[in-house]
């Protein structure tokens, strides 16, 4: 998993690549955590290259939703792959979490 | 790793990082049995699930156990044999059940996982033989 990050002044983006899975979610958790303790708390998690997530990735995401919801801060994805979609509907996420299919609206919804 | 064309038998000790190990068997045998990615996906993710819950809770102690994986290619579809030694755990009567329609503020952490799992495939069963629990999931083409 390849993780990066590209601030604007009003979004933090981050782009994760590759898999995130039960043996390299932590790392994502620390990151996560970390900008949001930096005052980042406008993020949109591209997904674009994002081939593979496990419920461990998918705790992740909600432990930060949960997070930044707490402190009126915003949480958005997009580009999910089909796969990943599939999870996301599978554990009711898609119903929970702002995902957009494209990153314009996402990143529109993130300034909302 | 033991491999006959239709059966591929692997034993992994009870290390997270082993999962990236399955993982690629998995890729392997997708190519061999010209499984389609998202079979071959979905596979990787209920495995991923059964074996990782084995690591984080079935042993109590910090010994090294063997998990072994049976992954076989058959009429109706691939069906993995999953067995450890640790303590019993019956995954089909977890208490584990998610509630998928509840909001972010009451939406439990935990439970995930045995949920994608029980949802992702088409049969699965359990049983306790001796000081072994025996998982078969079946996913059909």
């Amino acid at each position: 998993m390849e993780i990066s990050i590209k601030k604007t002044e009003k979004i933090t983006v981050v782009e994760i690549k590759g898999r995130l899975d039960t043996t390299n979610y932590l790392t994502l958790e620390s990151n996560l955590n970390q900008m949001i303790q930096e005052g980042n708390h406008n993020l949109l998690i591209d997904c674009l290259n994002l081939d593979y997530v496990s419920s461990s990735g998918l705790r992740v995401f909600l432990v930060a939703l949960k997070k930044l919801n707490q402190i009126n801060g915003k949480f958005v994805m997009c580009n999910l792959q089909e796969n990943i979609q599939e999870i996301f509907e599978i554990s009711g996420f898609i119903s929970i979490f702002q995902v957009f299919s494209s990153k314009e609206e996402a990143m529109q919804a993130c300034l909302n | 790793m033991t491999q006959a064309s239709d059966c591929c038998t692997i034993s992994i000790p009870n290390k997270l990082t082993e999962i990236r190990h399955v993982a690629e068997v998995i890729e392997n045998l997708s190519v061999e049995w010209k499984l389609l990615p998202k079979l071959s996906k979905q596979l990787n993710l209920a495995i991923e699930e059964v074996v990782s819950n084995i690591i984080f809770y079935a042993y109590s102690d910090k010994k090294e156990h063997v998990i072994t994986l049976e992954i076989k290619n058959q009429e109706k579809g691939i069906c993995i044999q999953v067995t450890d030694d640790g303590k019993s755990f019956n995954l089909l009567e977890s208490g584990c059940e998610v509630d998928i329609n509840t909001s972010i503020e009451e939406r439990k952490i935990g439970g995930l996982g045995i949920h994608i799992l029980k949802t992702l495939v088409d049969e699965i069963k359990y049983e306790r033989r001796g000081e072994w629990n025996v998982v078969q999931i079946t996913k059909y083409y």
